[in-house]
């Protein structure tokens, strides 16, 4: 676990009643003998004495579990039997049911590349897997920066993945330093086992000879195991400049490591490079052969995750998020999608750039956000349901565009793939902050649809779901997505396609000149449209307040009609929605609410806490304007119900803040006005993914404060 | 080049006996017949002998058959040496370039020439590639030529299209370029179609499509759910489905009437099965090749045209279908269909109604059937068919010497020939192309236009086969030659859609020497004393004739060196028309094998064929204004008037020239007569001068000066417009009005006067009634208007207030 | 018989419209603005090319100009400030069959929507482009807008503008990929019309920059052009408009000018002392970005559903 002894943080403490605790969580290997953590009361009520006391006990903590492991390390090499990810001396693969590895480099050293192959090579090989990109801010950070990290996670496993997971199990580092800012975001256990590349310790830079020197004492400090491996120099027998390369001999050595097909990894490396030379083929190839022999004859360790039968996906999609949406708006039957570049909203149009043409659709790249959205508008005017996709600081350009939308109802899917705010805020990182602008930002009233996808496939068919709902209830619809799911690589469920999804061919019929254009159904708000072509229903569309007819109408009782009949299709619709399913039973202790990405560390949280005999529930949600129905009732089955979300809320302690003060989660803010109801929140805005481990850790101290409340 | 025979010296008092018994059996006296010599062995006309052997001569065929490529249809097929060496130019224009092949070509000409023997089209590529091994086996160079000509024979081969093919001379030529021309012309059209039947049926699908959606069906829960994908689970979809039912409908939906014509028209567009037939062809095709085509259909009959007539109709009852759903398809995809006017219509929808794009693209009906057959039993359908504008293109086959309407038993001269052209002609509707084997070019125009025409074609084609004659002594493709030579099958092609005249209409290229009576070709050959000469010889229809050995008996062998005034050939023989006639022989020319030059003299009855066949082609060269005899009349009528003309007008100038003078002298006389009487008269002689004075006013110079003044008149008149160049500025109104082009339609002048002003159609102001507003009204329009259109002119109400100020303001804008 | 029944059978339904058929509600502008003539020209030259009503869509932002839509009575979009080229442009994109007018003015699009203005003359798409230029902000009242002449007092300026005008037309000849562009005045009717229907014409994005009065803020701009005709320049030659000699009486300065010369374009943009009115530029051949967005609309729903099939097998398994 990461251990920059930062003040003022509340690490390993939580309070139970008034008084604060100190816990420590085991590493899943020595659960059996020390349960989930050790745990035990600092005496004190006052939070910065607590803060100064918990190193010791912390301390003593890991002795004993350090002393456990030793026990236990012993009896593994004898009694070959699992878990043995310490990467000591072992005979042919053990057989694990999932591993996290890391790879981690400056950037520009391919990392990520190397990363997604393996993950596409686990799920082609019936893996469950989740990749979670580690992107630095800068496009160029200085080399071997500690924050300029650039890298992957892949979690792969027998089963299927959800979430990106709690530490690694394995990390590859093209160098130290970019190890440190991974050690700060809690990514490593100990044991966590460490391949780095040992060319700097002979760095002409006496500097780097020394940062490199202390750094492995530093991470062994730390209970990582260190193996220093001549990546580069094995390199160098193959290319001039390993810079370029070094990850595909990376690739070599896990492939071996993890016993992924050998086959299969080269074909994907053929497809990065299929717009290169044969030769440039080969050469990635050679040094992916020479990577795998490497570590066959100087790793003494492999790994098995073998998928059972019963738990491969039948005809399985190897993709990312965006790439899911992109090929969601092609089911939709939608053929504009109208964007302007932003990460990390664009390799979903990058992909349909690519790909589009088969549907018969076009990309549009907009000379800035509001032509996009402008241009995606007027195809939809004119029958064509388009589709926009964007990222945070482009929904906060198109918001007029968007009240446009709903003021004259027309139907248009916009996708916003969240990263971190407020402004430019962190472009590569996720974030699930848009909520409320994508709810509010429209000035005046502006009734409008959003869902949010929490899964891959999600964004795959909520795009489909959106262009219909669009259509019929004549409303712009938001899709909220984020950077996790964008860039998150998993193994999916082929959808059974059918050309029902398409939008009908645009109606061209004569319309009935009694029928006005806004021909507003009392009771639910809803009206069919003319489109252009359309013989005698010729109307003016406006942005102005306007009566049935489209006319401009200033006057009081045609504006308060209309703002009725928008806000009324949002209840209609509300009307056709199901409640949401409890995750769990529908009484407990704890209900945990999310919504979006965080979906599988939040399940994996509660299944291992409900594994533990804790009663904690948990309930996502998709549909965020309107609510899911019957909230109040589920809500009321639990003694305290809380929001887990990827932004920003007050920490209830926070100072000059308190229950009066406290700026909540943004979920939160709706639930506690949608039920009247004390809906708690937990949120963090980290950049990165949340870990089943993290919120575990919430769930573990809100149970303990129920408890101390009685 | 031929010798002629060594001539005995004949005795003078057997001369009269020979010429008397030639004469008698011109006229046929059998006994003469019997007691003179008909042509023996192969004997051939002069001009002909050097065909004897055609394998070393180099004629049209084989052709080479391009295949179909949607870009250039303008080369169907090419002869095969032209091919080849026009090939090889492409890639090696000059002379050194592809040395070895080029000399070489020939010998690869001569072994595909061998190669094709049978009657129907070969692969070509693959055959080249056999002629190309060949040739590099029969060379056998060393390895660098080798390699060169194995290069540049692999370029050659290289424009040897793929699926293009060889066909040599044979019978069955004319069907087999027939059918080569439909595929290039009906084939894409085909593909188009199919191409378009589908778009069609897309477009009807997808309004079904629309209709569905809108429809109850379309929003009753199954396909509400559906369409929203997996992820409506999160929805109630029949809460869904209940509140898309109850919006108003805008958008109409369909009649059910609407509704089953677009399902009935989509179900014929569908179910539509493009069979690859292109031909269908009636008649007796003793070749089974045809019969074995994909494209081809071969129908047995014995009554070709009807039948070719009813699969005809047939087909196009199948294409009527497809049409009526196609055209019923294009309105309602833009909802054009009216039902009062369209139903009827399109139950009457029948091939009279086809456009010619659609006619085009029905299978093509052929009748294939004897000459014999039209010109006799078979003349009433014939004729019925060619009356009847169904596309049927008749083929026919026809011996150019004989005439189809004989009789069994009959010579062919016992009767005049029936013209199965003019016959055609006659039906004046058709499409009518006589043409020939022999020259594939005017062949396939005759098809081709034929087929463009979508009218009833008859196509009179001869091929040179001698049918009578065991071994022939020509190729049958000089056979057909010599048929054109000899004008017994001139060429000929009638096509009704280029004009309403026969000028348009006709077209009369290919035939030789077409403003002569024969072709005049040389002869050159040795004579008795041995050295080199020429004579120019006229190829008659009796040359012709002489190829026919079933004629032969119309011909007899003139004695070696017998001479004689009264021998004349057959071409002078028919120049001639007075008594001289009588007493004259005619003969004809020919070789023998031994290739001594022999005269043959020919029957009555043969010279009689020679005039009719030379007033047929007289009325032929008429027909395409060749040696026309009004035309020629006329073009000496005018020559004669012009002259007259002119004489009359050369009289008329001297006629006026002579009155001048007469004119002249006369004054003169006067003027003298004048001054004399006054001498005489003693006044005195101051007087003289003055009277020289006086003189001046003698009326008969009068003229002259009263003729100069009006000149100078008319200059000054001439002159003075183009300075005065007076601008409108000056013109000022009294009536108001309204310049409306000019009105900008501000709606100023509306503002200010609703009556006085309106707009017209184009919503340009004009004034309405000016007397409905006041003369104020007028200014402030006028004043107020951007684009200064209003001029209110002087008022019209004389006792309107302050109108001196008003009118001061008006005076800018009149 | 004859086949000639093949032909008349489509024509029976067509339809015939007059200045009627495309005059919405009755105009709100003040007497004596020029958008009435602008207005009438456009229903004129609807009129004369019989363009259906379903099949046509008047586009605009916001501003006195951007009322235009609600007085035809065909399809009309009146969105928001700046924003019409954008719709338009989106209108277009899939729907080539419709036929696209954008009324926008100098505020509209040479201030707030500038960029649209840049990128939609470049993107050329199959528009008719009308930009009322009355130099002011009329609907709110008397602002300056980049087009107002420095003298002029306005409510933002009250000594006249800091800065000397946008030139629209030196803008405008400077883009890339540009296929028309024409300069006239509202009190022509003539030219009006026949530039007009040129711009509706020409197959591409036709930029018309209409100087048009406003009599109520800024009556002296058009006043002193019209005292003073010599201030304008019409634009003569085979290749531009035809006018009759009233016109040419009206504009006595004028210039032979070929529209496919870019260069000469520039420069007559370039001299402010005159205006030049009439087409200034005509390509009839520049790319058009309609013709390339409106890919793949003739596909079926078969077509589709395995192209569909086909992008999920790149990521099968």
């Amino acid at each position: 676990m990461s251990d920059s002894h930062v003040e003022g943080d509340t690490r390993y403490l939580f309070k139970r009643d008034k008084t604060w605790w100190v816990k420590v969580a085991v590493p899943r290997t020595l659960r059996d003998e020390l349960g989930y953590d050790l745990r035990r009361s600092l005496q004190t009520h006052d939070l910065d004495a607590a803060r100064k006391t918990r190193w010791a006990v912390i301390e003593e903590f890991r002795n004993e579990i350090e002393k456990v492991k030793a026990r236990k390390d012993g009896d593994d090499e004898t009694t070959e039997t699992s878990g043995g990810s310490n990467g000591q001396a072992s005979t042919g693969p053990v057989s694990v049911d999932q591993h996290i590895v890391e790879i981690v480099s400056d950037s520009g050293e391919g990392a990520q590349k190397c990363g997604q192959i393996m993950g596409l090579v686990s799920g082609k090989m019936g893996n469950g897997v989740w990749t979670v990109e580690i992107i630095p801010a800068e496009i160029q950070p200085p080399a071997r920066s500690q924050q300029g990290a650039s890298g992957i996670r892949v979690r792969m496993g027998s089963k299927y993945m959800t979430n990106m997971g709690n530490e690694a199990d394995m990390v590859v580092a093209f160098n130290e330093q970019v190890l440190y800012s991974r050690i700060q975001n809690g990514a490593y256990r100990q044991g966590t086992v460490v391949l780095l590349e040992n060319m700097w310790a002979e760095d002409p830079e006496p500097t780097v000879r020394e940062q490199y020197a202390e750094a492995v004492a530093d991470f062994k400090d730390r209970g990582l195991i260190v193996h220093e491996l001549p990546i580069q120099q094995e390199c160098l027998k193959l290319v001039p400049d390993p810079r370029k390369g070094k990850n595909m001999f990376v690739l070599g050595m896990l492939c071996r490591i993890y016993k992924r097909d050998t086959d299969k990894a080269k074909e994907e490396i053929a497809k990065i490079f299929r717009k290169k030379s044969d030769k440039v083929i080969k050469i990635n190839h050679d040094l992916f052969d020479a990577g795998y022999a490497f570590a066959r004859d100087n790793v003494d360790f492999e790994f098995e995750i073998v998928s059972a039968e019963e738990d491969r996906l039948n005809a399985a999609l190897v993709m990312n998020g965006n790439t899911a949406a992109g090929l969601g708006v092609m089911a939709a039957g939608m053929e504009l999608v109208s964007m302007y570049p932003i990460t990390p909203a664009t390799s979903a149009s990058h992909y349909l750039a690519d790909d589009f043409h088969l549907t018969g659709g076009f990309v549009h790249q907009a000379e800035d956000e509001i032509a996009a959205i402008g241009f995606a508008i007027g195809a939809s005017y004119a029958g064509k349901t388009a589709c926009t996709i964007t990222s945070g600081p482009g929904i906060a350009l198109k918001t007029e565009m968007i009240g446009l939308a709903v003021m004259a109802e027309i139907p248009l899917v916009i996708i916003d793939v969240q990263r971190g705010g407020p402004s430019t805020g962190l472009p590569t990182k996720v974030e699930q902050g848009d909520l409320l602008a994508c709810l509010f930002g429209a000035t005046g009233d502006s009734p409008k649809v959003v869902l949010a996808a929490s899964t891959i496939s999600e964004c795959f068919h909520f795009v489909i779901l959106a262009r219909k709902l669009a259509e019929s209830f004549r409303v712009p619809v938001l899709i909220l997505t984020d950077a996790n799911l964008a860039t998150g690589v998993q193994a999916i469920e082929r959808p059974e396609v059918t050309d029902e999804w398409f939008a009908p061919p645009i109606d061209q019929s004569p319309w009935d000149k009694s029928v006005p254009p806004y021909d507003w159904d009392e009771k639910t708000g809803m009206s069919e449209r003319p489109i252009p072509g359309m013989r005698g229903g010729e109307y003016i569309l406006t942005g102005l307040a306007h009566n049935r007819n489209s006319k401009i109408a200033y006057d009081t009782q045609s504006n308060q009609e209309g703002m009725d009949m928008r806000s009324r299709k949002l209840a209609a619709l509300a009307a056709t929605l199901k409640p949401p399913e409890v995750y769990g039973d529908p009484e407990g202790d704890l209900l945990i609410v999310g919504w979006g990405s965080t979906i599988g560390a939040i399940e994996e949280a509660v299944d291992l806490a409900r594994s533990e005999g804790k009663k904690v529930s948990s309930l996502h949600l998709r549909f965020l304007s309107p609510l899911e129905p019957g909230l109040k009732e589920i809500f009321a089955g639990f003694r305290k119900v809380k929001t887990i979300e990827l932004n920003y809320s007050d920490e209830p302690d926070a100072p000059l803040s308190g229950a009066e003060y406290r700026r909540y989660a943004q979920l939160a803010y709706i639930l506690r006005a949608h039920t009247l109801m004390d809906v708690d929140c937990w949120s963090k805005v980290p950049g990165h993914p949340l870990s089943p481990a993290a919120i575990g850790r919430v769930i573990d101290g809100t149970l303990a404060q129920i408890e101390g409340a009685e | 080049m031929d010798s002629v025979a060594e001539t005995k010296q004949a005795d003078v008092e057997d001369g009269a006996a020979v010429i008397n018994l030639l004469r008698r059996f011109h006229y046929g006296e059998p006994s003469a017949a019997a007691s003179t010599s008909a042509p023996a062995g192969a004997i051939l006309p002069a001009l002909l002998n050097p065909y004897r052997d055609s394998s070393a001569i180099r004629y049209q065929y084989p052709l080479c058959l391009e295949p179909r490529d949607e870009g250039d249809e303008s080369v169907l097929a090419r002869p095969l040496g032209e091919h080849l060496s026009a090939s090889i130019e492409a890639f090696a224009p000059s002379a050194e370039q592809s040395k070895i092949l080029k000399d070489n070509l020939p010998w690869l000409e001569r072994y595909l020439r061998q190669k094709l023997t049978g009657p129907d089209p070969v692969d070509a590529p693959s055959l080249f590639a056999e002629a190309a091994d060949a040739l590099q086996k029969h060379l056998d160079l060393k390895e660098s030529n080798r390699e060169t000509l194995a290069a540049d024979l692999a370029r050659l081969g290289a424009a040897v299209a793929e699926g293009s093919q060889y066909l040599a001379y044979g019978p069955d030529v004319p069907l087999h370029l027939l059918v080569h021309a439909i595929r290039h012309r009906l084939a894409p059209c085909r593909d188009e179609l199919r191409r378009d039947v589908d778009r069609r049926a897309a477009a009807l699908e997808s309004l079904l499509r629309v209709e569905k959606s809108k429809s109850t069906a379309g929003n009753e829960p199954g396909s509400v759910s559906s369409s929203a994908g997996p992820a409506a689970r999160h929805l109630d979809s029949d809460a869904l489905s209940g509140m898309l039912g109850k919006r108003s409908h805008g958008s109409q939906e369909m009649t059910p009437e609407r509704r089953s014509r677009i399902e009935g028209a989509l179900d014929v567009l569908r179910s539509w099965d493009d069979n690859a037939v292109l031909v269908r062809i009636a008649g007796r095709v003793s070749n089974s090749w045809f019969a074995e085509q994909t494209d081809v259909e071969v129908v047995e009959s014995y009554e070709a045209c009807a039948t070719a007539s009813e699969m005809f109709l047939e087909d196009a009852e199948r294409f009527g279908r497809l049409f009526a759903a196609m055209r019923i398809a294009d309105l309602e995809i833009d909802d054009q269909y009216d039902p009062p006017v369209h139903d009827s219509w399109f139950a009457s929808f029948d091939w009279q109604v086809f456009s010619d794009r659609e006619m085009q693209l029905v299978s093509r009906a052929v009748a294939l059937e004897s000459a014999d057959y039209l010109a006799t039993d078979g003349l009433p359908t014939f004729s019925h068919l060619l009356g009847s504008r169904l596309p049927v293109h008749v083929l026919t086959w026809v011996r150019a010497y004989d005439n189809p309407a004989v009789k069994p038993g009959e010579g062919p001269f016992d009767a005049y020939r029936f013209e199965l052209a003019n016959f055609g002609i006659g039906h004046r509707q058709v499409v009518v192309a006589q043409t020939s084997a022999a020259r594939h070019e005017n062949l396939l125009s005759g098809f081709l236009c034929a087929i463009a025409s979508n009218r009833t074609s008859l196509h009179l084609i001869n091929r040179g086969t001698q049918t009578k004659s065991s071994e022939p002594i020509l190729e049958p493709w000089f056979v057909a030659s010599a048929a054109l030579e000899g004008r017994a099958h001139p060429f000929l092609l009638i096509d009704p859609d280029a004009g309403d005249h026969a000028a348009k209409r006709v077209r009369f290229d290919g035939n030789p020497q077409p403003d002569e009576d024969w072709p005049i070709e040389t002869l050159e050959y040795r004579s008795a004393d041995g050295d080199e000469t020429t004579m120019d010889l006229a190829f008659t229809f009796a040359d012709y004739a002489l190829l026919m050995p079933a004629l032969h008996e119309h011909f007899r062998m003139v004695p070696a060196g017998f001479e004689s005034d009264e021998l004349v050939t057959v071409s002078d023989y028919l120049q001639v028309d007075d008594e001289r006639l009588d007493r004259l022989v005619p003969f004809v020319w020919g070789i023998g094998e031994d290739g001594v030059l022999v005269r043959l003299v020919v029957s009555r009855a043969l010279v009689f064929a020679c005039r009719d066949r030379l007033n047929h082609w007289h009325s032929l060269q008429e027909l395409a204004g060749i040696q026309n005899y009004y035309v020629e009349e006329a073009i000496e009528r005018i020559i004669e008037e012009q002259r007259a003309a002119l004489e009359a007008e050369r009289e008329q100038l001297q006629k006026e020239h002579a009155e001048e003078l007469e004119a002249v002298r006369s004054e003169a006389a006067g003027q003298a007569m004048g001054q004399l009487v006054d001498v005489l008269m003693g006044a005195d002689l101051s007087g003289v001068v003055a009277g020289g004075g006086q003189l001046a006013t003698m009326p008969a110079a009068r003229p002259a000066e009263t003729e100069a003044e009006p000149e100078a008149g008319e200059t000054a008149a001439e002159a003075e417009p183009e300075e005065v160049e007076e601008p409108e500025e000056d013109l000022s109104f009294d009536e108001p009005w309204l310049d409306t082009p000019a009105c900008t339609t501000c709606d100023d002048c509306m503002g200010i006067n609703k009556m006085m002003f309106a707009y017209n159609d184009d919503k340009q102001a004009y004034l309405k009634d000016p007397t409905a507003g006041t003369y104020e009204d007028l200014v402030k329009a006028a004043e107020i208007c951007p684009a200064k259109c209003i001029h209110p002119g002087k008022p019209l109400n004389k006792n309107e207030p302050n109108l001196e100020e008003l009118m001061a303001r008006a005076a800018p804008y009149n | 018989m004859f086949g000639l029944k093949g032909d008349w059978s489509l024509d029976v339904k067509e339809r015939y419209f007059t200045l009627e058929d495309y005059c919405g509600a009755e105009p709100r502008w003040c007497t004596g603005c020029g958008d009435h003539g602008i207005l009438a020209a456009v229903h004129r030259v609807c009129r004369d090319a019989q363009l259906k009503p379903e099949k046509t869509v008047a586009v605009s932002g916001i501003g006195c100009s951007s009322r235009l839509p609600h007085y035809m009575k065909t399809y009309g979009f009146h969105g928001l400030h700046g924003r019409a080229l954008p719709v338009a442009c989106g209108v277009k994109s899939r729907r080539p069959d419709l036929d696209v007018w954008v009324a926008t003015g100098d505020g509209d699009c040479f201030s707030i929507g500038a960029a649209h203005w840049i990128h939609a003359m470049r993107y050329n798409m199959d528009l008719t482009l009308l930009v009322f230029d009355n130099g002011i902000y009329g609907l709110t009242k008397k602002q300056t807008s980049p087009t107002t002449p420095m003298d002029i007092p306005t409510n933002t300026h009250p000594s006249g503008a800091l800065l000397p005008p946008l030139n629209p037309l030196t803008v405008t000849l400077g883009i890339t990929n540009i296929s028309f562009v024409a300069q006239i005045v509202d009190w022509n009717a003539q030219l009006r019309h026949e530039v007009i229907r040129k711009a509706h014409e020409h197959k591409g994005t036709s930029f018309v920059r209409i100087i048009q009065r406003c009599p109520v803020y800024v009556e002296s701009i058009g006043k002193a052009l019209q005292d003073e005709p010599a201030r304008m320049q019409l634009l003569t030659h085979e290749k531009g408009v035809q006018v009759d000699d009233a016109v040419k009486r009206q504009f006595p300065n004028h210039a032979e000018h070929d529209p496919s010369d870019i260069h000469a374009a520039r420069e007559l943009a370039e001299n402010e002392s005159v205006l030049p009115l009439g087409i200034l530029y005509h390509n009839p051949d520049a790319p058009r970005y309609d013709l390339m967005s409106a890919v793949g609309l003739d596909m079926t729903a078969e077509e589709r559903l395995a192209g569909l099939n086909e992008a999920l097998d790149h990521f099968a398994i």
